[in-house]
């Protein structure tokens, strides 16, 4: 009898393992999040955050060195002798750019996922979290200074215009907050839901924005009007991810089935499209003051110059790109997901070949 | 996309997005959906409901116990003569647990389908606007509210009283899947005390489980435990398979007295299930003729 019990047991034990293997909550997982100075690329990706030599690719430290858990995605923002990023373990870290043990603050208030990057000005950290909150915290001693609550999760990176954050919503908006009491200065209906960052160009006053609801606009900075909306040859834009470039006078920018569309920043009159095969979620760069990349989401990188001409295109084995490659003074980063390396760093001048891939080729 | 995304998840999760879009409350859509898919497999349960009355009937048939008490020290030839009496009676002791297996799919397609709907990050939105048919308007359904009464349906879920965050709907799902292990329990396990044992161990141990899944993962699991639990209760209440005698938690187990509903009355009568159990095995068993006549047969030889 035992015997049999004992059997059961086993059989309902493995039954309930098998089970609970299926029942996940949401997946703590994201795109590789990419920053970088002028000598170092930071890459958070999974558990770890890098920090690699750009002249070599290798790996100056990682953070954190023992087996202390964690999960972060988003970019860190670099900040003099310091960098500051969150994590998916609700935790947002100021640490010493040379030495991460040395932990400057953490700041543990928040309930949610850190995705994006945060944003800073005026001695504020402008931390967007999943918990709905927006918070800003001091930068000195990682201390709450306020807080500003929403009706959906907060995945976008802020951008601070003087004593304004500007922040995508989900909730099919954009945001003002006050930078020093995160109240809400005012809102601006979109479409859809808005996942890309606002790109502000001083030049021109404008808030460019793109959402989920097949539009890009441009918004005035002081007014908060819509000063043009898109309406050029291309009849139904798609989902928008990524903010614009800006490009020896051109606003550039793409959507999710690949249109890539040039226009005046100042009319919103379309110079050009140029319609690219593959699905695209990561943004274009600029390379140079002619040229830009796009990283299509099946790992076909192409370059192009400002008057949409092919300059050259390679591809990156079984890589799925879903994050905006970032430009230095002489290398492309690019961070795939699914590919062999985390990191492949190119040469400006765009051989197609990489200069070194993180980890090391052996 | 694989074939089961294909099939399962992506029909589950456009239907789910679409109940969303017309209460405009993901909470109440889970719930609908949940109810929706309980009503859909309604037939299935039946059969279920159909095998496991038909198998506890015969659990209390006299003739059966007698197989088992004779043949207990051999299981091959119990093992034959159960086959046997199965194929007498018409039942498939694997009916049961067919249906049960024809809802897994279901009940893991919803899980997933709830949990797509739920994306959290820019990856995960993406696979949402993929799953969605060209029909629903993608820009009017992402993202989802995950907002219902004081929960976050994405997060485990805690009500904070006075700064102590109480996990309700795991205790729900705990409480829920208790009484559904205990009053969904068969009448009468035909008094095998290692069956009873083996029952009761489980009644405890798995909504012990499934609160602490409750307990550990996002709201909107949890809220499908419990309006799956309930619904299931309601479903066998109305099928007249509720025995909510077991409920009572000072009522004594009595592990040798069948169902009245089930015993054939002339064998009540002929007092032939009351036998103990040494008398029993004295007691020469009159065998059926059908069975007289199988062991007449000459056995074949073995090649």
């Amino acid at each position: 009898m035992k015997k049999q019990i004992f059997k059961l047991v086993l059989l309902a034990v493995i039954s309930l393992i098998l089970l609970s293997g299926c029942a996940v909550g949401p997946i703590a997982q994201s795109t590789p999040g990419l920053s970088a100075n002028d000598t170092h690329v930071f890459v958070s990706a999974q558990s770890k955050v890098y920090k690699i030599d750009l002249e070599t690719g290798m790996e100056v430290w990682q953070y954190p060195v023992d087996k202390t858990r964690m999960v972060a995605y988003a970019p860190v923002l670099l900040d003099g002798e310091d960098l500051i990023f969150g994590d998916m373990f609700n935790k947002l870290y100021r640490l010493n750019i040379d030495n991460p043990q040395q932990k400057v603050w953490e700041f543990l208030d928040a309930k949610g996922w850190y995705q994006a990057k945060v944003a800073q000005a005026d001695g504020i950290i402008v931390a967007p979290n999943t918990d709905r909150n927006v918070y800003g915290i001091n930068a000195n001693d990682g201390t709450l200074k306020w807080t500003h609550e929403d009706n959906f999760a907060f995945i976008s990176e802020p951008v601070i215009i003087g004593e304004a954050v500007v922040i995508s919503s989900q909730d099919h908006e954009i945001l003002w907050l006050d930078l020093q009491t995160g109240e809400e200065i005012d809102a601006l209906s979109m479409q859809g839901a808005v996942i890309a960052s606002p790109f502000y160009l001083e030049e021109t006053g404008l808030i460019y924005v793109g959402s989920l609801g097949n539009e890009f606009i441009a918004i005035d900075a002081n007014t908060h009007q819509v000063k043009w909306r898109y309406d050029g040859s291309i009849e139904k834009l798609s989902g928008i991810w990524a903010r614009p470039i800006y490009l020896q006078g051109q606003l550039i920018f793409n959507d999710d089935l690949g249109n890539i569309v040039s226009v005046d920043p100042k009319t919103g009159a379309e110079n050009w499209v140029l319609i690219e095969q593959g699905k695209m979620f990561a943004g274009l760069v600029a390379v140079n003051e002619d040229s830009f990349l796009v990283a299509a989401e099946n790992g076909s990188v192409r370059a192009f110059d400002i008057n949409r001409k092919p300059l050259l295109q390679f591809e990156i084995e079984k890589a799925t790109i879903y994050t905006t490659p970032i430009v230095t003074d002489n290398l492309i980063i690019i961070a795939p997901m699914g590919a062999k390396y985390l990191l492949y760093a190119y040469p400006i001048e765009i051989t197609g070949l990489p200069q070194w891939t993180f980890p090391p080729e052996k | 996309m694989n074939i089961w995304e294909l099939i399962i998840v992506q029909p589950m999760t456009n239907i789910l997005l679409f109940i969303t879009m017309l209460v405009k409350n993901f909470g109440v859509a889970i719930i609908l959906f949940t109810l929706l898919i309980k009503l859909l497999t309604i037939p299935l349960t039946a059969k279920q409901v159909k095998s496991r009355r038909e198998m506890a009937e015969l659990q209390n048939d006299p003739q059966y116990k007698k197989i088992m008490e004779k043949y207990k020290d051999d299981r091959e030839k119990l093992a034959l003569e159960q086959q046997r009496i199965y194929k007498e009676k018409g039942i498939s002791p694997f009916s049961s647990c067919l249906p049960l297996l024809l809802q897994m799919p279901i009940i893991f397609g919803l899980y997933q389908a709830i949990m797509r709907a739920m994306a959290s990050t820019p990856v995960e939105l993406l696979k949402l606007e993929r799953l969605i048919y060209p029909f629903l308007d993608v820009s009017k359904i992402i993202p989802i509210q995950n907002r219902f009464l004081w929960m976050d349906l994405g997060q485990p879920e805690r009500l904070y009283v006075f700064g102590v965050g109480i996990p309700v709907l795991a205790i729900l799902v705990f409480v829920t899947s208790w009484l559904q292990s205990k009053a969904m329990a068969a009448p009468d396990a035909g008094g095998d005390p290692s069956m009873a044992a083996t029952t009761n161990s489980m009644n405890v141990m798995m909504p012990l489980f499934m609160g602490y899944l409750a307990y550990q993962y996002s709201a909107g699991l949890a809220l499908y435990f419990v309006i799956s639990n309930l619904s299931t209760m309601l479903i066998y209440a109305l099928m007249g398979e509720m025995n909510l005698k077991n409920l009572n938690p000072f009522k004594r187990e009595k592990t040798t007295e069948p169902a009245k509903k089930v015993v054939d009355s002339t064998l009540i009568n002929n007092g032939e299930d009351d036998i103990p159990e040494k008398q029993s095995e004295k007691t020469p068993v009159k065998p059926s003729a059908r069975s007289s006549a199988k062991r007449m047969r000459p056995k074949k030889k073995k090649d």
